[in-house]
């Protein structure tokens, strides 16, 4: 389209659904639905002044006939449209479009309306596009573990809440992302990971999400060779460009450490990217009493 | 064959109209297809006339008349070469400019003896949308051959008057009908503008 508007950008509109399933559909389940409905509409109303647009459902059997609720009036409530007799399992739809609110949040609303109805419900997986992950989120993701996988995958941000990662589609295994491939994370090393939950690295061992981090991890109780230095610190390895901060002296050029191999037991990765540069007998420049002999080759 | 395409925004009453104008056709005696586009992927209106009897065809995940506009001409070239309908009655989403949809018709190639737009708001929210989005709806309801300024039957004192009022200053030359479509008052004057 040429970078022209759709119309649907030019009104400032978005449209979001899930489908699925409901159990033991009867008639608290319609109220339910039509309270999730409503509940909805009160959070656009919030978000955008007044709830302008529709926000419908749909609740059919395979044979396609069934009910539609409509709200498009808060004062209004919902509108039904059909009969559906109480039946075991029936299909449903539950769409939005409206205007001035976020569509990531209008969904986040929507799913957490329905899972907080009390609906035996599930929700179709893979029903969304997933295309959060090829942004830079600059946020946290933040796992709800132990609820219906279509909860399970939501990504919550410092404003977008991304509910849709339908590539995993079962539970969440807490850090075991092997199966979903699809995306990136992006904490800050120094920061670790800002979902809440403890992170169980042994030392030595990769990284259970199946990524190429590029860089070793911070070692959290790993104590350097040396003693009583800030191991945290010292072991920091970004990527190819190594970073140590343990020296700050500038000038020594006596010796080199060729390959020597760190006795904490661990697989720094030291190539020959650095060089220290005290003076025999001087002490490191890092501030810290390592309180051992360097390994002077020479 | 003619095709009505039902201009209006979210929730002013279009598919509710549109299953009021089919019933009438069918019983003219008239094959009727229905075409509806909804914006976002999960559909719901195409549920909803399925509900009430009616066989839609269903245009999801996109507007007619931008981002769906090659599947639109496809759809009629295909509802004419199968079905041959009398009557098609386009229903876009609530968001979308009936003035494009009705070019896109034009240039499907598909026979059309006549194209027309019926413009479809309503008396409780037009107001407060004018108030936000007016250049909007000024674009939505400019290609009108017609306007319904619908729900008559929830309208409270003074509502109808200043949507009319609006309308009068705003697209002097178009004709305005005051209806409900649920209830289907005044729908008979609406009929008598079609084909």
């Amino acid at each position: 389209m040429s970078g022209e508007k759709t119309s649907l950008e030019e009104a400032g509109g978005v449209a979001t659904g899930v489908t699925g399933r409901i159990g033991c559909w009867n008639a608290d389940s319609e109220a339910r639905l039509s309270k999730a409905m409503l509940e909805v509409g009160k959070w656009v109303e919030s978000e955008a002044g007044v709830m302008l647009g529709h926000i419908k459902s749909a609740v059919t059997l395979d044979d396609g006939s069934g009910i539609t609720l409509n709200l498009t009036d808060l004062s209004n409530g919902v509108e039904k449209h059909g009969e559906l007799a109480p039946t075991d399992k029936v299909n449903f739809t539950f769409m939005s479009a409206v205007l001035d609110v976020d569509q990531h949040e209008l969904y986040h609303k929507m799913v957490d309306a329905v899972d907080d109805s009390g609906l035996l419900y599930e929700i179709d997986e893979n029903e969304h596009h997933c295309h959060c992950h090829d942004h830079d989120h600059g946020h946290e993701h933040h796992h709800e573990h132990g609820k219906k996988p279509i909860v399970v995958n939501n990504y919550y941000g410092e404003v977008h809440i991304h509910h849709h990662c339908g590539c995993c589609g079962k539970e969440c295994e807490c850090h075991d992302h092997d199966e979903c491939g699809c995306h990136e994370h992006h904490h800050e090393h120094e920061e670790g990971c800002g979902c809440g939950h403890e992170h169980h690295h042994e030392h030595g061992e990769e990284c259970c999400c199946g990524h190429d981090h590029g860089h070793e991890h911070h070692h959290e109780e790993c104590k350097c060779c040396c003693e009583e230095s800030e191991a945290a610190v010292v072991n920091n390895f970004y990527g190819e460009v190594h970073i140590h901060y343990y020296c700050s002296c500038e000038d020594c050029e006596c010796h080199e450490h060729e390959h020597e191999e760190c006795c904490c037991g661990h697989e720094h990765h030291h190539e020959h990217c650095h060089e220290h540069h005290h003076e025999h007998d001087e002490g490191c420049g890092c501030g810290h009493d390592h309180g051992h002999e360097h390994h002077h080759h020479d | 064959m003619f095709v009505y395409i039902l201009g209006g925004f979210l929730g002013s009453g279009k598919t509710t109209l549109l299953m009021k104008i089919a019933s009438m056709y069918t019983k003219r005696g008239l094959k009727t297809a229905l075409l509806v586009n909804e914006s976002g992927e999960i559909g719901v209106d195409g549920a909803t006339l399925r509900a009430e009897g009616y066989d839609a065809i269903e245009l999801p995940d996109g507007c007619i008349c931008c981002s769906l506009s090659g599947t639109l001409q496809t759809a009629l070239k295909n509802i004419e070469d199968d079905i041959d309908p009398d009557i098609v009655i386009v229903e876009p989403t609530g968001l979308a400019l009936p003035f494009k949809v009705k070019e896109l018709v034009v240039s499907s190639g598909v026979n059309a003896e006549g194209i027309y737009i019926i413009g479809i708001t309503d008396v409780e929210r037009f107001l407060i949308l004018v108030s936000k989005k007016e250049e909007f709806i000024k674009r939505q309801m400019s290609g009108a051959d017609f306007v319904l300024i619908n729900k008559k039957d929830i309208a409270k004192p003074g509502q109808i008057e200043e949507i009319q009022s609006w309308f009068s200053k705003e697209f002097p030359d178009k004709e305005v009908f005051v209806i409900s479509a649920k209830t289907g008052e005044n729908l008979e004057s609406v009929y008598g503008m079609m084909k």
